[in-house]
C-alpha cells in the first residue's frame, strides 16, 4: 500500500508520500510554533513527523522537496532537519534528508528582497552546498542563471547534469515498476526562471506524480503555489510533446491555498471561471477523483466572497463544480478533516482497487470505543 | 448520471413534511455529518409496505476505493424511506440507474425501482431496539465500502440462494426427484389452508381424472450457476427469461421440449389445466467449481397449458377439428412475444421432512390444575412445552404465534408433517386437544405476537394467571413488564447451543419485574464462570431469525427436549411459591449430567432522568457501595456495563467494572484509566450475545461530601455525552456516597426524537 498524506498547517503546505518499500518523499515543510500548545487548531507538525518516523523505526526522509522557498513553505524548518553545510545544524536529533529537492530558482535567487526570509538563505545555503559537493540533491530546470553560478564555483554542467532534471523529464531515482512510482516533472521551465527575480511560483515544482499498485495506475497533479498562466503553459507544452496523459488526476492537489490565482485574473462573484486552458486540465479528472486544498476553512458567508487572501469560495465553487462533472468523490480541505475543531492529518491509501481516505472512525465500530480507550477527564469531589 | 424518478419530491426541505420520527431524526443526524448531505425530500408508496417519509441524500464515503472494480462511486445518491407502518423498518435505495445490479445482500424490489441495499443481519423487530439514525448511517456506509471490496460476503459464509424467498411455497414430496421421471405417476398439486403453501404428491397416471383441477407440472434441470448477487423475483416469463439469458440459459427450447414431452402422441383437450414450472439449480461459488447447493424454485404460471403450448410453438390444433384436442407441433415456431409476457408467480421450494421415529418423553405424574396460563411463542420450546402440560393435564391454555408451521420445523418441532402450512398455534393446540377427547377446550390459540396490540391477545393476558414466555427473543416481555393489566410473567428459552437453557420469573406481587431480572440475569453470566460459554454459539444476537446472512443452526430436538423438560417441570414448581427466580441449567452432551446454577435476585428500583428510565438493583447498589468503602478515603470509579432500549426509552443497569490499573485518583479526585478495560467490555459483550456493552462511567465521593455531580463531573457527563452523540446514545454517570447514596445523570447530546 502506498500512501499520500496532507497535514493541517492552516494557508500552507506539507505533504507526504510514503512508499509500500517504504520510503519516503516529504513536500514543504510548515511548522506553527503555536501549535505546540492547545490553542491553535494546526497540527503541531515536528512532533507529528516525529512519531511517524518513530513508528516507523527511521531518522531520515529519503527525500524533501521544498517545491519554492516562500515562508509557508519553510516555515520552522531549519531547526528541525540536519544540514550539512554547517555544524551548528547537526546533530541533537535532527531529521536527515536523504536527497534534497529543489527549483533552480533557490540555488540562484540573490535579490535581497523580503521574502528572503533567514531560513530562505539557509536553505539556498544548504542547497548550494549539497551541488557543489555533487550529492544528496536534485535541482529542477537549467536555467541560464544556474549554469552562470555553476560556471563562477568552478563546476561544468556537465559535471551535474545527473543530478538536474528539467521540465518533460522522470526523476531518474524512482521506477513504476520497482517502487511503484515515478514523478514526470512539469514545471519550472527555464523560461520561468531566467525571466526575472520576482517569480518565485511561477518556478515552483509541479508534478505528475504517478502510482502503480497492481496492475492499476494512480496519477496525482502535485503542485506548489502556482498561477494560471504557468498552468495554462504546462498544459500546452504537455499537449505539444503528446504528454496529455500526464495531465490526467485521480488526486488533484488545488494550488496556492485555493486562490482564484491558479485559475484565472478575474474572482468572479459567486464562481471564478477557469481559463480555457486550466479549465481543460479541471476535465482531466477520473470518476472517483479527488481534490485537496491545504488551506485554512473555507468560509462561504456573505465576508468570505469578498476576501482578499486565500481560500477563496469562489475558487472553491469552481473547483467542485468540476468535481461533480466528472464524477468526482470530494475536495476536501486540509483544516477541516475530519472537522474543523480538531484537524487531523488527512491520508489517501493507495491498493489496486484504489484510493480510500484513510479514517479514524471504523464505521462499524460504536462509538463508545474512543471512550473506553482513553483516560477519563477528571471527576471527583473537589469542585 | 441518470437517476431514479423515485417518489415526489416536496418544494422545500422542511422536516415537517414528515410523518414519522425516524426521518425526523435521520435528518437531524445528516445535518450534524459531511457524510451525508439531504438533497430533497418528499414521499413515497410502496405496493406493500404504504406510504413512506423519503429523504434524498448524497453519501460521501472516503472508504469506498476509487478504483473498484464494481463501479461504486465515492458519492452515490440514495434515498432513504421511513415507513408511516412501523412494522417495516427503514430502507436505502441506490438511485443511480447504473448502480451495479449484481450485489449480494440487496433486497428484493419490484422491477424498474432503485436498488435496496440489505443493511440489516436481524429481523426490523429485533433492530428496532437498538435502531438509531446515526448507526444506520454508519451501517450505510459500511455497506457500500464492504460492497466495494468484495469483502461483504466472506469466503466461509455459504453461498447466497439463487433466488430470494417468495411469499408462497411448494412443499415437494422428498423422492420428488425420482418420482418426476416415472412415466407411470402424475404429479398433483394440493393448496394448503393459508394459499402460500402449496403440497405436490404423485398419483399413478391411470387414477388422474382428467381435466379436473389437472396441474401441468414442467421440470427443467438447469445445470450450473455460478453465485454472486440473488435474483430479483420475475413477475413475466419473459423477466425470468432475461435473468436466466444473463446466467448463460435460454428457457425458450427447454419449455418446447418439455411441453411436447408431456403431450405425447394422443396429444391433450383444452382447457387442460394451469402450469407449474419448477427449476433445478446447481450452484457453484466459482465458475467451474464444485457444487455447493441444489436449489428448486418455482413458477406458477397463470395461462392454461394449450395456451402457453400454442404462443411457444409446441402445441398445435388441426384446422376445422372442433373437438379441442392439441398436438406436438415440430416446427417450434414462436408465435410473437405473447409468452414472454405470460405472468408468473415465484414459489419457494421446498422438501417434506420425512418423519422422525423416536421422541422421548418423560411423562409427568401431576393432576390437572385449574389455572389460566398463557404461552407465547409454540416453536420448539413452547410447542413442547404446552405438550408435556398437556401430557400431564396442567392448566388451561391460551397459545399465542403469529408463525406458520414449515417443513423443516419438524426437526425440532412437536407438530407433525400434516400440520405444515398451518398457524403453529392451531397446530399445537389441535395437538396438544388430541391428547384428550375431542372437543375439548382447554387449548386455543391466536395466530398473532404476544406483544401485538390486539383485542384478543389482551383480554387472554388480563384474564390469565401466569405469561410464559417461550419467544426467541426478549422483546416481548419487555414490553409487557409494565403494560397494564398483565399478571406475573415467566420467561423461558434455550440457548443458542441447545446446551443451556434458563428460567426468570416474578414474585406472585410483581415487586421485580421480568426486565429487572434480564439484567440480573446478564450481570451472573459476567461474574460467574459458567458464564463464559453459557450462549457461546450466537450469531451476534440472541435472535434465532431468518435475515439473509443467518446460518441456519443446529440444535437438535434431543436437546430440546431435555431442556424443554426441565424448564416445563420448573415453571410449574417456581409458579406455585410466591417467589422470583433466575435459574440455569446446563447439559453435557457426553455423560447426560445436567448442572444447576443458583442466581440470588435483588430487589429492583428506578429512577428516572431527562425522560430516561434507568433500571437498577439492590444487588448492583451495595457492590458500589462495597467498592467506595474498600478504597476510602480515595475516591475510585469505573465503567458501568448495561443495555439501552430504545423503543422503551429506558436504560438496564447490568454491572460495574473495578478501575483499570492505571486509573489515578486521590480524596477529591478519580480518573479512570485504560488498563485492560476493552478485552472486559468485549468480553461481556461476547458472553451476552452482544447486548450488554458500555453504557457510562461510575465514581465515589468521600465521607461528608454530597453525591451530586460537581463541576469535575458535569464536565465528565458532558465529555462523554459528546463522545456518545455520534451513535446518538445517551450516557449515564452514578455517583456513589456515603452510606451508599446513588445519584444518576443521564446526558443525550444529540436532540430528542422519539
Amino acid at each position: 500500500m502506498h500512501s499520500v498524506t496532507f497535514y493541517p498547517v492552516g494557508n500552507g503546505d506539507t505533504s507526504q508520500i510514503v512508499l509500500s518499500n517504504g520510503k519516503r518523499i516529504l513536500f514543504d515543510f510548515r511548522h506553527i510554533n503555536k501549535s505546540e500548545g492547545d490553542e491553535s487548531p494546526e497540527i503541531d507538525l515536528k512532533k507529528q513527523l516525529r512519531k511517524e518516523l518513530d513508528e516507523a523505526g527511521k531518522d531520515s526522509f529519503d527525500v524533501v522537496a521544498f517545491t519554492h522557498g516562500d515562508k509557508d513553505h519553510i516555515e520552522n524548518s531549519t531547526d528541525f532537519f540536519e544540514l550539512q553545510h554547517a555544524k551548528k545544524y547537526q546533530g541533537d536529533d535532527r531529521i536527515k534528508i536523504k536527497e534534497l529537492w529543489v527549483p533552480a530558482a533557490m540555488i540562484i535567487e540573490t535579490a535581497p528582497n523580503d521574502k528572503q526570509s533567514s531560513e530562505f538563505v539557509i536553505w539556498r545555503q544548504e542547497a548550494r552546498h549539497r551541488l557543489r559537493e555533487g550529492k544528496g540533491i536534485r535541482v529542477f530546470s537549467k536555467p541560464d542563471k544556474l549554469k552562470d553560478w555553476l560556471k563562477s564555483e568552478g563546476i561544468t554542467v556537465d559535471d551535474r547534469r545527473h543530478l538536474i532534471t528539467d521540465a518533460g523529464q522522470l526523476v531518474p531515482d524512482f521506477d513504476l515498476n520497482n517502487d511503484g512510482v515515478e514523478f514526470f516533472c512539469h514545471s519550472p521551465f527555464i523560461k520561468h526562471v531566467d525571466g526575472g527575480d520576482d517569480l518565485r511560483n511561477e518556478a515552483a515544482l509541479i508534478f505528475n506524480v504517478r502510482f502503480k499498485k497492481g496492475n492499476t495506475i494512480f496519477d496525482y497533479f502535485l503542485v506548489g503555489d502556482s498561477e494560471w498562466e504557468v498552468l495554462e503553459d504546462v498544459v500546452r507544452i504537455s499537449k505539444k510533446h503528446d504528454n496529455e496523459d500526464r495531465l490526467a488526476w485521480d488526486l488533484f492537489y488545488i494550488p496556492h491555498h485555493c486562490s482564484y490565482l491558479a485559475l484565472s485574473d478575474d474572482k468572479g462573484e459567486k464562481e471564478t471561471v477557469p481559463k480555457e486552458l486550466v479549465k481543460e486540465l479541471l476535465c482531466k479528472g477520473h470518476i472517483n477523483s479527488y481534490m485537496v486544498s491545504s488551506s485554512n476553512k473555507v468560509k462561504s458567508d456573505a465576508d468570505a466572497y469578498a476576501q482578499t487572501q486565500p481560500p477563496h469560495i469562489q475558487a472553491k465553487n469552481c473547483y467542485n463544480n468540476y468535481l461533480k462533472k466528472n464524477l468526482g468523490a470530494d475536495l476536501c480541505v486540509t483544516m477541516e478533516e475530519p472537522n474543523a475543531t480538531t484537524p487531523e492529518p488527512l491520508v489517501f491509501e493507495i491498493e489496486s482497487n484504489g484510493l480510500t481516505k484513510k479514517s479514524a472512525v471504523v464505521a462499524a465500530a460504536v462509538s463508545s470505543i474512543h471512550v473506553t480507550s482513553n483516560p477519563t477527564p477528571r471527576a471527583g469531589a473537589n469542585d | 448520471m441518470t437517476e431514479y424518478q423515485f417518489g415526489e419530491r416536496f418544494e422545500n426541505n422542511s422536516p415537517s413534511h414528515f410523518s414519522t420520527n425516524y426521518a425526523k431524526a435521520l435528518n437531524d443526524a445528516c445535518e450534524k455529518r459531511k457524510d451525508f448531505e439531504i438533497i430533497s425530500i418528499g414521499v413515497v408508496h410502496d405496493k406493500y409496505k404504504g406510504q413512506a417519509d423519503l429523504i434524498i441524500v448524497e453519501c460521501n464515503n472516503g472508504q469506498v476505493p476509487t478504483k473498484n472494480d464494481l463501479g461504486i462511486l465515492v458519492r452515490e445518491p440514495l434515498a432513504l424511506c421511513f415507513f408511516h407502518d412501523s412494522k417495516f423498518g427503514p430502507e436505502a435505495r441506490a438511485l443511480r440507474k447504473s448502480f451495479p445490479i449484481n450485489l449480494i445482500h440487496t433486497n428484493v424490489v419490484p422491477p424498474g425501482e432503485p436498488q435496496s441495499l440489505c443493511i440489516y443481519y436481524e429481523s426490523w423487530h429485533a433492530a428496532e431496539r437498538t435502531w438509531t439514525p446515526q448507526k444506520f448511517l454508519k451501517k450505510i456506509l459500511w455497506w457500500l465500502a464492504e460492497a466495494a471490496k468484495g469483502t461483504l460476503h466472506p469466503e466461509d459464509q455459504p453461498v447466497e440462494r439463487v433466488y430470494f424467498n417468495s411469499p408462497y411455497e411448494l412443499v415437494l414430496p422428498s423422492d420428488f426427484n425420482a418420482k418426476i421421471q416415472d412415466d407411470a405417476l402424475e404429479f398433483l398439486l394440493y393448496i394448503t389452508q393459508e394459499k402460500k403453501l402449496f403440497k405436490g404428491d404423485f398419483v399413478e397416471t391411470s387414477k388422474v381424472e382428467e381435466n379436473k383441477n389437472r396441474i401441468y407440472p414442467l421440470y427443467i434441470d438447469l445445470g450450473a450457476i455460478v453465485h454472486d448477487a440473488t435474483f430479483l423475483l420475475p413477475a413475466t416469463l419473459g423477466s425470468l427469461d432475461d435473468q436466466l439469458k444473463q446466467k448463460g440459459h435460454d428457457i425458450a427450447p427447454l419449455l418446447q421440449g418439455n411441453i411436447k414431452e408431456k403431450v405425447g402422441e394422443k396429444g391433450v383437450k383444452e382447457p387442460a389445466g394451469k402450469v407449474l414450472l419448477i427449476l433445478k439449480i446447481s450452484v457453484q461459488r466459482h465458475d467451474g467449481g464444485p457444487t455447493e447447493s441444489e436449489e428448486f424454485v418455482a413458477f406458477w404460471i397463470t395461462k392454461d397449458f394449450t395456451t402457453l403450448g400454442q404462443e411457444l410453438g409446441s402445441l398445435f390444433r388441426n384446422p376445422g377439428n372442433t373437438d379441442g384436442i392439441f398436438f406436438a407441433d415440430h416446427c417450434n415456431t414462436i408465435h410473437g412475444s405473447a409468452w414472454r409476457s405470460t405472468d408468473i408467480m415465484p414459489v419457494d421450494v421446498t422438501f417434506a421432512v420425512t418423519p422422525e421415529d423416536a421422541r422421548t418423553f418423560s411423562g409427568l405424574n401431576v393432576g390437572y390444575s385449574s389455572f389460566k396460563g398463557v404461552i407465547g411463542g409454540v416453536g420448539a420450546l413452547g410447542a413442547t412445552m404446552v405438550e408435556l402440560w398437556a401430557k400431564g393435564g396442567w392448566g388451561d391454555w391460551t397459545l399465542i404465534d403469529d408463525d406458520l408451521l414449515r417443513s423443516h420445523n419438524i426437526v425440532r418441532h412437536v407438530a407433525k408433517e400434516k400440520y405444515v402450512g398451518c398457524y403453529k398455534a392451531d397446530a399445537v393446540a389441535h395437538l396438544a386437544a388430541e391428547n384428550f377427547q375431542q372437543n375439548i377446550k382447554y387449548f386455543k390459540a391466536i395466530p398473532e405476537q404476544l406483544n401485538s396490540q390486539s383485542e384478543k391477545v389482551k383480554a387472554a393476558i388480563k384474564t390469565a394467571d401466569l405469561v410464559v414466555d417461550a419467544t426467541t427473543t426478549l422483546n416481548a416481555p419487555r414490553d409487557l413488564a409494565h403494560a397494564d393489566s398483565v399478571p406475573r410473567i415467566a420467561s423461558v428459552f434455550l440457548t443458542p447451543s441447545g446446551r443451556g437453557s434458563a428460567l426468570l420469573i416474578e414474585d406472585s406481587n410483581r415487586d421485580i419485574k421480568i426486565d429487572c431480572l434480564e439484567a440480573q440475569y446478564y450481570r451472573a453470566i459476567l461474574n460467574n464462570s459458567w458464564g463464559e460459554k453459557h450462549l457461546q454459539g450466537h450469531l451476534g444476537n440472541i435472535v434465532v431469525g431468518a435475515g439473509c446472512r443467518d446460518i441456519s443452526m443446529i440444535m437438535s430436538f434431543e436437546d430440546v427436549s431435555l431442556h424443554t423438560a426441565c424448564l416445563t417441570k420448573q415453571v410449574r414448581l417456581c409458579s406455585q411459591t410466591d417467589l422470583p427466580a433466575i435459574r440455569v441449567w446446563h447439559s453435557d452432551s457426553v455423560t447426560g449430567s445436567v448442572s444447576y446454577e443458583q442466581i440470588d435476585v435483588s430487589s429492583c428500583f428506578e429512577i428516572t432522568d431527562q425522560e430516561w428510565r434507568i433500571v437498577c438493583d439492590d444487588g448492583l447498589q451495595a457492590k458500589l457501595k462495597e467498592k467506595r468503602n474498600a478504597t476510602l478515603p480515595n475516591e475510585t470509579g469505573g465503567v458501568i456495563l448495561g443495555y439501552i432500549d430504545q423503543k422503551l426509552k429506558s436504560i438496564f443497569i447490568v454491572d460495574v467494572l473495578d478501575p483499570p490499573t492505571d486509573s489515578g485518583s486521590s480524596p477529591n479526585h478519580f480518573i479512570r484509566g485504560v488498563e485492560g478495560l476493552n478485552d472486559m467490555i468485549e468480553d461481556a459483550a461476547s458472553r451476552t450475545a452482544n447486548i450488554v456493552g458500555y453504557i457510562g462511567e461510575w465514581h465515589s465521593h468521600p465521607p461528608f461530601t454530597s453525591p451530586l455531580p460537581s463541576g469535575d463531573d458535569k464536565k465528565l457527563v458532558n465529555y462523554l455525552a459528546g463522545a456518545l452523540a455520534d451513535d446518538g446514545l445517551p450516557v449515564l454517570m452514578v455517583i456513589v456516597g456515603s452510606d451508599g447514596d446513588l445519584n444518576f445523570t443521564v446526558k443525550q447530546q444529540s436532540d430528542e426524537w422519539r
